[in-house]
């Protein structure tokens, strides 16, 4: 591609999305950005005696309120006050307006600092809102499945963040070791996943493409599926990522853990228990 | 009071969120809420009320702004989970499916494919309304099985 030809492709993603209306004496125009919604974010532009008076048309207070950030102590409340301070922006509280007026005289790059003001407040703020539901969560799944396995006596026969060939990946699982249990080695692999955070999903889909690829090459491996939904219990995409999880664990083969279930933790934390002791009696043996 | 089923909206691989439609059909009442002092603002025309589903006593929130030039929008949520959000005297919409909804009103609602009302383009199915702020406030809990109990637009300010 040469250098025309991205310039040609930038300016038409931002021509053929923006969009000028008139309205009441004044213009609407679309930007070619979207609000969380999806919608176009919109600025109004009114014509005055000594040049031109744009604003949000209420948008940015609208989304405060909503998102339940008008508090004056609010995180929102409070970027959105630094970015207007920074920019010489006016956010009038009681219009519930962002503005910005140019005289034709001036420079009218403030223009755009207004509308990078806008669309930063449109993308910022519903993400703040998020982060305060992943802290309810309390402490990740991978560290209360270290403190798990740190606690059994045989700890030390578990090998941390390995790598695992598949069929046609190399996998790193966040556990292994081999079990001796039925005689032969075997290994175990434990992958956990964090359904917590943000795309559970995709949290589900790699866990479930992984256990496909590593279980296909050695019939022998086992593989533990640790997930938590602890916290996200009303989080209909961490319900629906926990249910895939479970749906596949017969047909792939894996065996899944709800670690926020205390019988099922403990059912691991047994089984674990039970396939390391034969490899530490092996292990004195070797050593006598 | 009613539900109004947006199933026919959406395409038959995607499905309507069962924890929100149940939270929608479920009976709610709507009250002005019990606020605290706060330092807080309070843009014109927004206002606030308390839903409380009568069965699971759960509480919900309901959230309305009117822009400048008269849009509407109305937030039902359940925590952090925004379980619809209506549109009134917008623009088109259009759907994931490219479905357009024409104008001025519209509902906003989850699905499995696009759950995030709040963060993310979504599915939106056309309502009738006048599009003034009380029909707009009507139509909205008519479809969401709202009964306005003690709304009494306190906080209206202008």
């Amino acid at each position: 591609m040469k250098q025309q030809d991205l310039l040609k492709l930038i300016t038409s993603q931002f021509i053929s999305n923006l969009k000028v209306v008139s309205l009441n004496g004044g213009f609407k125009v679309e930007l070619p950005f979207k609000d969380p919604l999806g919608d176009p974010i919109e600025i109004l532009v009114t014509p005055t005696n000594d040049g031109l008076l744009f604003d949000d048309l209420g948008h940015t207070a609208s989304l405060l309120f909503h998102l339940r950030q008008h508090r004056e102590e609010s995180p929102g409340h409070l970027l959105t006050r630094n970015l207007t301070d920074a920019y010489a922006l006016t956010m009038d509280y009681d219009q519930g307006l962002l503005s910005v007026k140019l005289s034709f005289e001036e420079d009218t790059s403030q223009l755009l600092d207004f509308i990078k003001v806008l669309i930063s407040a449109q993308t910022v703020l519903p993400e703040i809102q998020r982060r305060k539901r992943e802290r309810r969560g309390g402490k990740r799944l991978d560290a209360r499945l270290r403190q798990e396995i740190q606690q059994l006596s045989l700890a030390e026969y578990v090998m941390r963040q390995e790598e695992v060939s598949g069929k046609y990946e190399v996998w790193t699982v966040d556990y292994k070791y081999v079990s001796r249990t039925l005689g032969e080695p075997e290994d175990v692999l434990i992958v956990a996943a964090d359904l917590h955070g943000r795309e559970p999903r995709l949290k589900a889909e790699h866990v479930i493409t992984l256990a496909n690829d590593v279980l296909e090459v050695d019939e022998t491996r086992h593989l533990r599926v640790v997930y938590d939904v602890n916290g996200n219990s009303t989080h209909e995409p961490a319900q629906r990522a926990a249910a895939m999880i479970q749906a596949y664990q017969d047909k792939i083969g894996y065996q899944a853990y709800d670690f926020g279930d205390s019988r099922q933790k403990q059912a691991l934390a047994s089984l674990t228990h039970q396939e390391l002791s034969p490899l530490a009696l092996g292990s004195s043996d070797l050593n006598v | 009071m009613a539900y109004y089923d947006p199933t026919g909206w959406i395409p038959h691989e995607d499905q309507l969120l069962p924890n929100v439609e149940s939270k929608i059909k479920s009976s709610k009442r709507a009250g002005s809420k019990k606020s605290k002092r706060s330092k807080a603002f309070l843009p014109p025309y927004a206002m606030e009320l308390e839903v409380l589903a009568t069965e699971t006593r759960e509480i919900m929130r309901l959230s309305l702004t009117k822009e400048k030039h008269g849009k509407v929008s109305i937030n039902l949520a359940a925590g952090d989970d925004v379980l619809r959000n209506g549109h009134f005297n917008h623009g088109y919409h259009h759907n994931p499916n490219d479905r357009d909804i024409r104008p001025p009103h519209h509902i906003h609602f989850p699905t499995s494919t696009y759950p995030s009302l709040d963060r993310h383009h979504t599915y939106a199915y056309p309502v009738k309304s006048n599009g003034d702020y009380l029909s707009a406030l009507q139509k909205f809990c008519s479809d969401t099985n709202i009964y306005l109990h003690n709304a009494s637009l306190p906080l209206l300010r202008r």
